[in-house]
């Protein structure tokens, strides 16, 4: 099973974190794929990705808006979108995962 | 403190602005004894709406705010009667406002809330709430563990 890993955070990190780091997991399981996300809430990071997790990964998934730790991500197929998409428009996201037309990262 | 409470729960209202909303959370709110500062909550949660609008779909607004006007971290739902536009794109119907203490860091309502949250992108939770009529409903499904 391919994995996905992501970074999920918004200003405050009560609520909208959680809620795309949920659409983008349901979207991800849907399409077959394993599914990390770290999401960076009011309580701090929570499962937070570790090197393995990345190194692991097909691709990288940053739902945010509100500036996210990037360089670990170097070299890695990334897409970028705010928490409003990641919310709503998880499937598409995910299609762009499969499809494969992703940019390589460089922090 | 509970989160919620059925006095913190408004249903069948009618209102018609993202301002008059707010007000009627920050009275629901004061009613309650949980807010410090009632300027100050007011203002922090237009600024998070600045930050990028709380409407995510599926007619929810989750306005929210982490303020040192609040007292004591509380969860506010409003079931409108009529739909409200939010942003030039998105309508809502169903407000879940959150009000968290300013110095409230890994405290079990945050997590409460970031399970409601998740609750909110399951479909059967969607349904359940577009079903439920009364307060009690409201308020079972809104505190209800499971998802």
């Amino acid at each position: 099973m391919q994995k996905i890993v992501g970074v999920t955070a918004c200003p405050a990190g009560i609520a909208h974190t959680y809620m795309a780091a949920e659409s983008i997991e349901q979207a991800a399981k849907k399409l077959g794929y394993e599914i990390k996300m770290e999401t960076n809430g009011a309580s701090g990071v929570e499962n937070r990705l570790t090197e393995k997790d990345i190194e692991e990964a097909v691709a990288v998934i940053i739902a945010a808006d509100t500036s996210v730790e990037m360089k670990r991500f170097h070299g890695k197929p990334l897409i970028e979108v705010s928490v409003g998409e990641a919310i709503r428009k998880a499937d598409i996201i995910m299609n762009q995962v499969k499809s494969g037309d992703i940019e390589i990262y460089q922090s | 403190m509970d989160l919620i409470n059925q006095h913190l729960i408004k249903i069948n209202t009618t209102l018609n602005t993202k301002s008059e909303i707010f007000e009627t959370v920050c009275k629901l709110l004061e009613a309650d004894n949980r807010l410090l500062d009632r300027q100050l909550f007011l203002n922090d949660l237009y600024e998070r709406e600045g930050a990028g609008a709380t409407a995510p779909g599926y007619s929810f607004a989750i306005p929210h705010a982490k303020s040192k006007g609040v007292k004591t971290a509380s969860l506010v739902f409003i079931h409108l009667e009529n739909e409200i536009g939010w942003t030039k794109s998105e309508k809502v119907k169903y407000i879940f406002a959150i009000a968290v203490p300013y110095e409230e860091a890994k405290d079990e309502h945050l997590n409460i809330l970031a399970m409601l949250a998740r609750k909110m992108m399951n479909e059967d939770f969607r349904k359940e709430l577009n079903a439920a009529k009364t307060k009690e409903e409201y308020y079972r499904l809104l505190t209800a563990s499971n998802v």
